[in-house]
């Protein structure tokens, strides 16, 4: 193990609230900086950093594995006052990583795989943990998150949505509580009162959106950074309304940390208050009734790489006359012609039951693309969701003003400790090191993985596929295997649901509007010729066990019918198979017409695609083609959010600094 | 075009800022539309709004929000209120400038980081531009505003009438001694010791010059508040800081203060062209010649070219009511480059009219081309006068004027946020430009040439030289004749030749007798007389062989060529003067020099050469390289090439009675073909010497590297 011996202090933090300041690196500093990526060594099965792990663990393992529950509680306790003292040295570790082992051995039947205490370490000396999906990430950060809060460091363990947030919580409280920690959830359901008796727990399971908007919140209460002294004063003149809701910034476990810190950074998180406004609802009625007199090419265009609306001169030309006679804002040019991009943006860009589900008490509902989850209190920006919702006839929302807004980029850099854990970390290592400061370590496999690949199928039409899906569901069914049907959008879940019907096949469907039932679904899905077809949303976190008779018959089967725009959510959805050295296999089944080709590679089309013998090796081509690029299309807008919130940061700083 | 909302907007929505007290404003109009400008006496720096703008800050009391005040603007202005984002930048920009108060604390951190980074920018620009170093000394405004009656009357109609008399009576001091002024004006110029007398007199002119400046400014209100020294290629030259003079309302009062410099050191220049007339030789002279020199030519040339970052750029930029003309006609050339060839579609459009963009256009490029060009004559010269600081300059020089703004701009290319959507076309664009340049410089081949001169000449063995001297009797052949070898073309007479034959025929004769007589007898008698005998048969000989030279006969087949046969009669002609020749009929000779830089190319790879007589120079004639003459000597074939002649050789002035050139020449013989009849001989022939054709990036490579190596004679 390396000499460094963290200090429980540096992550405990100093005084009132503690969090990391933000600081701007040059961009000199930041690349002389990244050679200390390359040198980064891994924590494979023969290094010596695992091995004298692992024999330092081994080593007091028999000590703890001789006590009952009420005295490993009391090792526990006792642990507590060196780890304060002398910080994370490697026997402290060892001791509390034993005991933990021993503790989760007891309590919920799992003791940790040497691999998982690997991870362990990984992710106690704030690095990322890449670990083969299906290695049980969350019995691994209980190490973690265990031996921090042993040495008194409030530990948030962050995880992408309620139902895992809760599942992990409630499937490794015992381990907590047996160690004498207690556990607190905060999800979508409790209330704002009421977090900030969870946050106080030793360990706290919060999705990522939560506590971000939690800290939002102290931020409005504490009106800018952190001041005691300021705070104390509010106070007692009454200036601040209510306690704090959580301690500071301390260390953050992030699971899924790819999704979290990369997939969703793009969207900074607004904290808004409603707003009443008259007469907005026919203005924006107005507004989409000029937008749909607009012909596409001529009126405007829609530029599909970064999915915005630029209206024509002739366009402008045709508003111009069209809006001949209104009054108000149609009179000048610019707020008009803002005003129609909206509306037109509303009108095509976004489609019901794969941006957004209308609910059944008639509400405008955003789903997440990745997840496929429906984030029920998330809102378009100004305007866009009032035009949404009087395109698809539901009663106007009041337009929301945003009182504080903060990026989880900038967010998840204030915690003084951050680590996280994810199965697909490669390809966006240097985006963690550059922004988060996050070194990516590989953590190996306890087994080997015995997952097969099919080939890439590739079909010229959309029909096609899903004939080819249902052929393929059928032959899997009739082998007496569970299948998995990963897709990209609603629509496209529900189209395979009613083919499947169809045929004869019977399937579950677990999608934005089924979530009610997930756990269920899921937990059913392993059973032999059980089919479930499910959004990305059986992506991450999604644990199918397959039942001794379908491991028989080969394990889960995996079809992809849509490669998604990044790498890492195909990934993930094919690592719902074959875990844990379970066998299963992967195939994938798309088409020319997925959106993925038509936005980002449809130039390329003609050549890959062509129904020639050459078409075997430039049908994947074009389809890798196009995922790089819309990767880095991706990578782009989110180096761009960033950059725009320190350009920001700077040009409002007669602002103060509110978030 | 921006959103009209932005979602910023939060964090400045509340805020109740307003402008610091000490920003002060001015209405000015510039191309017919109102503008405000913001002055801030403490930074002596210079903001400009737009009425919708201003619209806006002025409606920002510190009791209003700033939500109030965008909404009452864009109730009153409509469409033309700025967006929400314009106005936050906007605020920021005021904040940057120091020029706003709000009620909330600043950021510190962001304090901290813009101080930091003015200073870092301070020192860059030093280190960037070693040829112009800043150095502030005093603050000249009490002792201007103290003096002001002094001066006040000069900046008036009378006071310009004045000037404009001053300098007529100059202009007619100097044109009634150009010649003097102008002779030799470079060497004069160029002397050690008039050198050492520009460098104490330059400064000098200059600080007149300056307060030209402050002291017009202060005329007209403005304050002057910094005056210092400026390391102008390491020559100190004082500068003044008249920057409150862009608050001036009228566009005249500007234009003078831009133009007072130049007055001050036009009138200094009248006033020593006095003084100049009037002394004797001797130092105020040389002195008075300087100042002539210095404020009225180097003022004229460098500070009154608007090309220039100098008095006439700001007088320009006034006069035409486009401030930062420089700077915006750069933006819009980088605007221009990358909307049109980048099709960078979202790029903003600089807020200019037609005629504007017209200007920003030209002087954008011509400004440019100019700078450079300058840029590098003042470091060649210098150069060459001191080799290293010159090849260090020219280094500085080209790394900052071309390698650092390429670089740039391929930084841009690859990393520049704006092209983020474009790069791939921005860079197929700016790789097609470049690909297409250096296909045109290193592959499109281009004539390369030697161009040099030369004289008709004919083979020795053609020329018609008198065998003996004489007096020409008369032509046997018609000039132009054809003529076969051995015929008879000129007789020559020599009075004395045929008496003296006819007395030593006599005298042998004689000898033979008294040989006779002797012979029998008088052995050793005989032999003497024998010997005298063949002395004298010599000497016969010798006298017939002269008679025959004033037979002239044609060495060779050819026509009969005689310059000017009515001069031939009569005339007395030297032993082996030429009297004219004959020429063959397949061969004309071309007598060329060649420099030594070319003589290398003129020997490997000639392909072709082409040849112009003087007098046809619209017959081209091909010609063939005969042979080289050899060994490299100064010596002209003919006066006809040198400058005397009315060639391009420079002559060597040590020699007198011959034409010898200054630097050694190359001689090279050249057959004509036939055609080249009917020219004289010794005439002047255009020669080029065809190498095929070279890239042009060689051909610049080669002629830089000769340029190098004789500047600096390595």
């Amino acid at each position: 193990m390396s000499t460094e011996t963290l200090s429980a202090a540096d992550i405990l933090g100093h005084g009132f609230y503690p969090e990391r300041l933000e600081k701007r690196e040059p961009l000199l500093d930041r690349w002389l900086r990244r050679p200390a990526l390359w040198l980064e060594r891994g924590i494979g099965k023969g290094s010596t950093r695992f091995e004298r792990l692992v024999r330092d663990v081994e080593a007091v393992q028999p000590e703890y594995d001789a006590m009952d529950l009420a005295q490993l509680r009391t090792a526990a306790q006792a642990l507590r006052p060196a780890l304060k003292r002398d910080g994370f040295t490697p026997s402290l570790i060892a001791r509390a990583f034993a005991l933990i082992r021993t503790v989760a051995g007891l309590t919920v039947g799992k003791r940790h795989y040497d691999v998982q205490l690997a991870g362990g370490w990984v992710l106690l000396h704030g690095r990322v943990a890449e670990m083969e999906t299906g290695e049980g990430k969350t019995l691994t950060a209980t190490l973690a998150a265990g031996t921090a809060a042993l040495a008194g460091i409030p530990v948030h363990v962050v995880t992408v949505n309620d139902y895992l947030a809760a599942r992990d919580a409630e499937e490794m409280r015992p381990v907590y509580e047996a160690l004498g920690l207690s556990v607190g959830i905060v999800t979508h359901e409790v209330k704002p009162d009421d977090r900030g008796v969870e946050y106080r727990k030793d360990i706290t399971y919060a999705t990522n959106k939560d506590v971000t908007f939690d800290y939002l919140r102290d931020r409005m209460k504490l009106k800018g950074r952190p001041r005691p002294l300021r705070y104390a004063l509010n106070k007692v003149t009454g200036g601040a309304e209510a306690e704090l809701t959580l301690r500071g910034l301390h260390f953050a476990i992030v699971d899924e940390v790819d999704s979290v810190l990369v997939d969703e950074a793009r969207t900074p998180l607004i904290l808004s208050a409603e707003r009443s406004d008259g007469g907005l609802e026919r203005l924006y009625r107005e507004a989409l009734e000029l937008a749909r007199q607009l012909v596409e090419g001529t009126d405007f265009v829609i530029e599909r790489h970064d999915t915005s609306i630029r209206i024509t001169d002739d366009g402008k030309k045709r508003l111009e006359t069209l809006a001949r006679g209104k009054r108000g804002v149609w009179t000048g040019p610019n707020r008009r012609e803002q005003l129609i991009r909206q509306a037109l943006t509303g009108l095509l860009l976004f489609t019901r039951d794969k941006h957004y589900v209308v609910s059944d008490d008639h509400k405008v509902q955003i789903v997440d693309e990745y997840t496929g989850r429906i984030m029920a209190d998330r809102s378009w920006e100004a305007g866009l969701h009032q035009m949404i919702e009087v395109k698809e006839g539901c009663p106007l929302t009041g337009q929301r003003e945003t009182i504080a807004r903060i990026s989880y980029q900038r967010f998840f850099r204030r915690y003084l400790r951050l680590s996280g854990m994810t199965g697909t970390a490669a390809e966006i290592k240097r985006e963690l090191w550059d922004v988060y400061r996050l070194k990516v370590t590989r953590v190996p496999t306890r087994k080997d993985i015995l997952r097969r690949y099919a080939l890439i199928e590739i079909h010229d039409t959309q029909d096609a596929k899903w004939d080819a899906v249902v052929r393929a569901v059928r032959r899997e069914v009739d082998a007496g295997r569970p299948v998995l049907v990963g897709t990209r959008s609603v629509i496209a879940s529900e189209t395979l649901a009613d083919r499947l019907a169809a045929a004869g096949i019977e399937h579950r469907l677990l999608n934005a509007r089924q979530d009610k039932e997930e756990a269920e679904i899921v937990a059913q899905g392993g059973q032999p010729r059980r089919v479930t077809v499910a959004t990305n949303m059986a992506g991450r976190g999604t644990d199918i066990k397959p039942t001794p008779e379908a491991l028989a018959a080969g394990g889960l089967h995996v079809i992809c019918t849509e490669l998604h725009e990044s790498g890492r959510v195909d990934r993930q959805l094919w690592g719902r198979c074959a875990r844990q050295g379970d066998p299963g296999s992967v195939e994938t089944i798309v088409s020319y017409e997925d959106e993925l080709i038509t936005r980002y590679a449809s130039f390329a089309r003609p050549i890959a695609g062509n129904g020639t013998a050459l078409e075997k090796t430039t049908g994947p081509a074009l389809f890798k083609l196009a995922q790089k690029r819309a990767e880095g299309v991706h990578a782009l807008m989110r180096k761009e959010v960033l950059e725009m919130d320190d350009y920001l940061g700077d040009l409002l700083a007669f602002a103060g600094r509110p978030e | 075009m921006s959103d009209l909302h932005s979602p910023s907007w939060y964090r400045v929505a509340a805020l109740r800022p307003r402008l610091k007290t000490h920003a002060e404003v001015h209405r000015h109009h510039y191309r017919g539309q109102l503008w405000y400008v913001l002055s801030d006496r403490a930074s002596r720096r210079l903001y400009r709004f737009n009425p919708a703008a201003w619209q806006v800050i002025g409606l920002l009391d510190g009791e209003r929000t700033v939500d109030d005040a965008w909404e009452l603007a864009c109730h009153r202005l409509g469409d033309d209120a700025p967006t929400q984002d314009e106005t936050i930048r906007l605020l920021g920009q005021l904040h940057g400038a120091d020029l706003l108060q709000t009620e909330v604390p600043p950021d510190v951190d962001e304090l901290l980081r813009r101080s930091q980074k003015l200073n870092k920018g301070k020192w860059w620009r030093n280190v960037r531009n070693p040829m112009s170093i800043k150095l502030p000394l005093v603050d000249p405004d009490r002792l201007l505003k103290a003096t002001v009656p002094l001066y006040r009357w000069l900046f008036t109609p009378a006071g310009f009438v004045l000037w404009a008399l001053l300098i007529v009576a100059g202009l007619a001091v100097a044109a009634q001694h150009w010649t003097d002024l102008t002779e030799n004006v470079a060497d004069r110029i160029l002397a050690p010791g008039n050198l050492l007398g520009m460098i104490v007199i330059f400064p000098l002119v200059k600080a007149c010059h300056e307060f030209g400046h402050a002291c017009a400014v202060r005329s007209k209100g403005g304050e002057v508040h910094e005056m210092g020294v400026m390391l102008l290629v390491f020559l100190p030259v004082p500068y003044v800081d008249a920057s409150a003079s862009s608050a001036f309302r009228s566009k005249w009062q500007r234009m003078v203060v831009g133009a007072a410099g130049m007055m001050v050191e036009l009138a200094l220049a009248s006033l020593a062209m006095f003084v100049w007339a009037l002394v004797e030789p001797g130092l105020v002279r040389a002195a008075c010649f300087n100042v002539m020199l210095i404020a009225g030519i180097s003022t004229v040339l460098f500070n009154g070219n608007p090309l220039l970052r100098y008095d006439g750029y700001y007088i320009l930029a006034d006069a035409l009511e486009i401030p930062n003309l420089a700077q915006r006609a750069q933006r819009y050339l980088a605007y221009l480059v990358e909307r049109r060839a980048f099709g960078v579609r979202e790029a903003q459009a600089p807020d200019a009219s037609v005629s504007e963009k017209a200007w920003f256009v030209f002087y954008a490029i011509a400004s440019f081309v100019y700078r450079t060009s300058i840029t590098f004559a003042i470091v060649l010269f210098i150069a060459t006068q001191y080799f290293v600081i010159g090849v260090l300059l020219a280094i500085w020089a080209g790394f900052s004027s071309l390698v650092l703004p390429l670089a740039k701009g391929l930084w841009h290319l690859i990393a520049g946020k704006s092209l983020r959507r474009h790069r791939t076309r921005a860079l197929a664009v700016a790789g097609s430009v470049f690909t297409a340049i250096a296909a045109f410089a290193f592959l499109a081949p281009f004539p390369l040439w030697t161009r040099t001169e030369g004289v008709l000449w004919v083979p020795e063995q053609a020329v018609l030289r008198a065998g003996a001297e004489g007096f020409v009797v008369g032509l046997a052949q018609a000039p132009g004749a054809v003529v076969p070898k051995g015929a008879v073309l000129m007789r020559l007479e020599d009075p004395l030749l045929a008496p003296m034959e006819k007395l030593e025929m006599a005298r042998l004769e004689e000898l033979r007798l008294k040989l006779r007589a002797l012979e029998v007898g008088d052995r050793v008698q005989a032999q003497i007389v024998r010997e005298e005998m063949q002395y004298t048969e010599r000497e016969l000989e010798r006298i017939r062989e002269r008679l025959a030279g004033l037979t002239v006969r044609s060495p060779i087949d050819g026509r009969f060529v005689v310059s000017n046969p009515g001069d031939l009669p009569q005339r007395f002609v030297r032993k082996g003067e030429q009297m004219g020749f004959v020429a063959p009929p397949h061969e004309r000779l071309v007598r060329v020099i060649v420099a030594q830089d070319d003589v290398d190319f003129v020997r490997s790879r000639t392909e072709r050469i082409e040849v112009k007589l003087a007098g046809r120079v619209a017959h081209t004639l091909p010609a063939t390289l005969l042979r080289e003459v050899p060994a490299a000597s100064g010596e002209l074939p003919s006066v006809a090439l040198s400058e005397r002649g009315g060639g391009t050789v420079a002559l060597d002035p040590r020699v007198s009675d011959r034409a010898v050139a200054m630097e050694p020449l190359f001689h090279f013989e050249l057959r004509l073909p036939e055609g080249a009849e009917g020219t004289h001989i010794g005439a002047r022939a255009y020669v080029r010497f065809d190498h095929g054709s070279e890239p042009l990036a060689t051909q610049a490579f080669r002629a830089a590297r000769r340029l190098f190596l004789r500047r600096f004679s390595l």
